[in-house]
This record gives structure tokens, C-alpha cells and sequence, in this order.
């Protein structure tokens, strides 16, 4: 099976802003039925109110999995060259990463 | 209705970002803060999400089609997300006052600079030595296959340093600063330059974010939200616009409208 590393992280892109604009449109129309009973803004609070429908919940993860979408981009770039046997460049994403995940870290605490 | 104006707000981001080719980011902010009344750092915020919204949806059709060069978007991105980091702690430190004044410097530059600039369609041959950088892309419009090659790599990581500062500082995209330097320094084709800054400024942007949710600026998800989807509309909206009207024919109009927002963002800031 050929692996094309382009189409891969092309869909990743996608689905990373699909997903997040179609959490968006869920919390909207969950806006018109029930007022937001948050407030727990860690991803565990945001995952429980998402499951319970909770529209302030909803939209955190959209944001959340926006601010995700390239992370997890540079994460598969990282993969996708490591198996390509690029390897320079698999360790620059590897470094890029972690300068987001000291981001994460910095913004979190 | 301030929902409904948020909206608009987004959709008229996304349009005129996309026709000047410079992303939705750079009318967010002033929009937000001089029509709105909006909190700068809370608009900065909002803007820096926006921009990943625009950056990735774009950057996946360029990636796509391989116009996107990833392994000189990846180097770059050491140095952007850096800048971003460093430009996000100096800006939730500036009072909003400072980075309105900083802001209206900014888009006064990048008028002069979108009403000077010429594209340098030359790109470096390859029939010598190839970097790793080397690549090549199908351009439709020339219905040929272009090679070129990456020169003067230091000068594009020192752009993308300042660059991603500026991003993280003032919430904009940094594009304006990232394509023609690729173009100019680095002997990149437009169109690569072009959609590899695309693709970086997601990340670049992302990193700036998180600093900002960190610290709490993003207290109403459902503003983000509506200029979010409005952006997206507007940077879709602008799509049959730009195939209607050639965007160097409302350059100048847009031109004179940031000088506006510069003029305003600079009131805003001397208050």
C-alpha cells in the first residue's frame, strides 16, 4: 500500500475543522433549548458537559479541537516522514511539537 | 443582534482578508474593537482561533494538490512558533491601549507595503545542485510543471521568528510578512510561498491560542463561535467575488479602509 503523506495530512486538516464547525452548529441550535450550567473548563469538565449536551460544553470542545487540528498535524507530519525514513524531518516536527506542547503546558498552568 | 453583527463581522473578515490575500486575521481585531467595543486581548484571542479555522481549512486543499512545500513549512515553524510563544506572553503583559498602538503601526505598514509591493514571479532554477528543499508544483494557470529550489533558508527563519511574534502579539496571521520574504529571500514561487505560509500560520496561530485560553481571554465560546463560522462563510463567499472581480481591481479600496482602521486603532490607542 502506498502511503501519501499529502493526502493524509490534508484530511487530518479537514476533519480537524469539520468536526469542530460541526460542534459549533450542535451548541447554537443546543443554545435555543438550554442555558449553560458550566463551569468546569479542564478537558475532563468540557468532555462530561459535551456528553451531557451542555451548550457552553459543546462549544469549548470545538474550540479545543481547532486549537488541536494543527498539534495533531505536526504529530502526524512527525510519524508520516519517521515512516517515509525522512528523518530530518521527522525530528524537526518532532521539535516543532514540543515546542507546542511547552505552549499547552505554559497556557494550561 | 450583537450576535448577528458578530456574524457579519466574521463574514466581512473572511471577504476582505481573502480578496487582499492577507487571511481573515488582520480586520478581526480592529473590527471587533472599533465597531464593537470588544476587549482587545479577548479579540486578539478570538482572532488568533479564527485564523486556524481559515489557515487549515485552506492549507488542506493546498496540501492536497502539493503546492504546499511541508518540509520548508515544518523548518520555518521551529522559528514561528517560537516568535508566537515569546509574542504571546509580551502581549496578555501590554495593556490594551499599547497593543492598539502597536496594531494601528502594523496595518498602516501593510498598506504601504500592499500598495507597493510587486510579486517576483522568478523562482530559482534546480538544474544544479538540489536542496532538500527542491520541489515542484503543477500550476493550472500556466497548464506546466514548475521546479525550484529553497535559497537563503537563515533570512526565512529570522521573517518567521518576527513573523510568529507578531502573530501571537496582535492576533493576525503574519502572512504579510511570511510570503513576500519567501518569495523575495528564499527565490520561493508565489503560489508555494503563498500556501506554505498558509500552512504554517495554523500552527503559528495555535500556539499563540493556547497562551490566551490559558490565561482565560476566551470567556464567551459563543462569540468565538459565530466569528468563526463567519469567517469560514466569508473566506467561501469571497471565492465567486474573486472569480467576478479581479481583487488588484478593489485593492486600493481596501487599501484606504485599513488606513481607516490604522487611523481608528491608533485614536483608540492614545485615549
Amino acid at each position: 500500500m502506498n502511503f501519501d503523506l499529502n493526502k493524509f495530512i490534508a484530511k487530518t486538516l479537514a476533519v480537524g475543522v469539520y468536526s469542530s464547525m460541526f460542534l459549533f452548529c450542535v451548541a447554537i441550535i443546543e443554545n435555543f433549548f438550554k442555558k449553560s450550567s458550566m463551569f468546569d473548563r479542564s478537558f475532563l469538565g468540557i468532555f462530561k458537559g459535551l456528553i451531557a449536551l451542555d451548550p457552553n460544553s459543546t462549544l469549548y470542545a470545538g474550540i479545543v479541537i481547532l486549537m488541536l487540528t494543527p498539534v495533531v498535524r505536526v504529530l502526524f507530519l512527525a510519524i508520516g516522514y519517521f515512516i517515509e525514513g525522512d528523518l530530518r524531518f521527522s525530528f524537526f516536527s518532532f521539535l516543532v511539537l514540543l515546542i507546542l506542547i511547552f505552549s499547552v503546558y505554559f497556557g494550561v498552568h | 443582534m450583537f450576535e448577528i453583527a458578530l456574524i457579519l463581522m466574521g463574514i466581512l473578515s473572511g471577504i476582505f482578508g481573502a480578496l487582499l490575500g492577507i487571511g481573515g486575521g488582520t480586520f478581526v481585531v480592529p473590527l471587533l474593537v472599533i465597531f464593537l467595543h470588544y476587549p482587545i486581548h479577548q479579540a486578539v484571542a478570538i482572532s488568533l482561533i479564527s485564523i486556524i479555522a481559515t489557515s487549515s481549512s485552506v492549507a488542506s486543499v493546498n496540501v492536497y494538490n502539493k503546492i504546499t512545500n511541508m518540509r520548508l513549512g515544518i523548518t520555518l515553524e521551529l522559528a514561528t512558533t517560537l516568535g508566537a510563544i515569546a509574542g504571546s506572553f509580551i502581549g496578555t503583559f501590554l495593556k490594551g491601549n499599547v497593543i492598539a498602538l502597536i496594531f494601528s503601526f502594523v496595518m498602516a505598514f501593510i498598506a504601504y507595503f500592499m500598495y507597493f509591493h510587486k510579486e517576483n514571479e522568478q523562482s530559482t532554477s534546480v538544474t544544479q545542485a538540489k536542496s532538500v528543499y527542491a520541489s515542484n508544483y503543477f500550476d493550472y494557470a500556466l497548464n506546466k510543471n514548475i521546479e525550484y529550489d529553497v535559497k537563503n533558508l537563515g533570512a526565512g527563519l529570522a521573517i518567521s521568528a518576527f513573523a510568529g511574534a507578531f502573530s501571537g502579539m496582535l492576533g493576525i496571521g503574519g502572512g504579510v510578512l511570511k510570503v513576500p520574504a519567501m518569495n523575495a529571500f528564499c527565490k520561493v514561487p508565489i503560489k508555494v510561498a503563498a500556501a506554505t505560509s498558509n500552512f504554517m500560520i495554523g500552527v503559528t496561530a495555535a500556539a499563540g491560542s493556547f497562551i490566551y485560553f490559558g490565561k482565560g481571554y476566551i470567556e464567551k465560546p459563543l462569540y468565538v463561535a459565530l466569528i468563526v463560522l463567519g469567517v469560514i462563510m466569508g473566506s467561501k463567499l469571497s471565492m465567486p467575488i474573486i472569480k467576478k472581480v479581479p481583487p488588484s481591481r478593489v485593492k486600493n479600496i481596501f487599501i484606504i479602509f485599513l488606513i481607516y482602521l490604522a487611523i481608528e486603532m491608533f485614536i483608540k490607542g492614545v485615549k
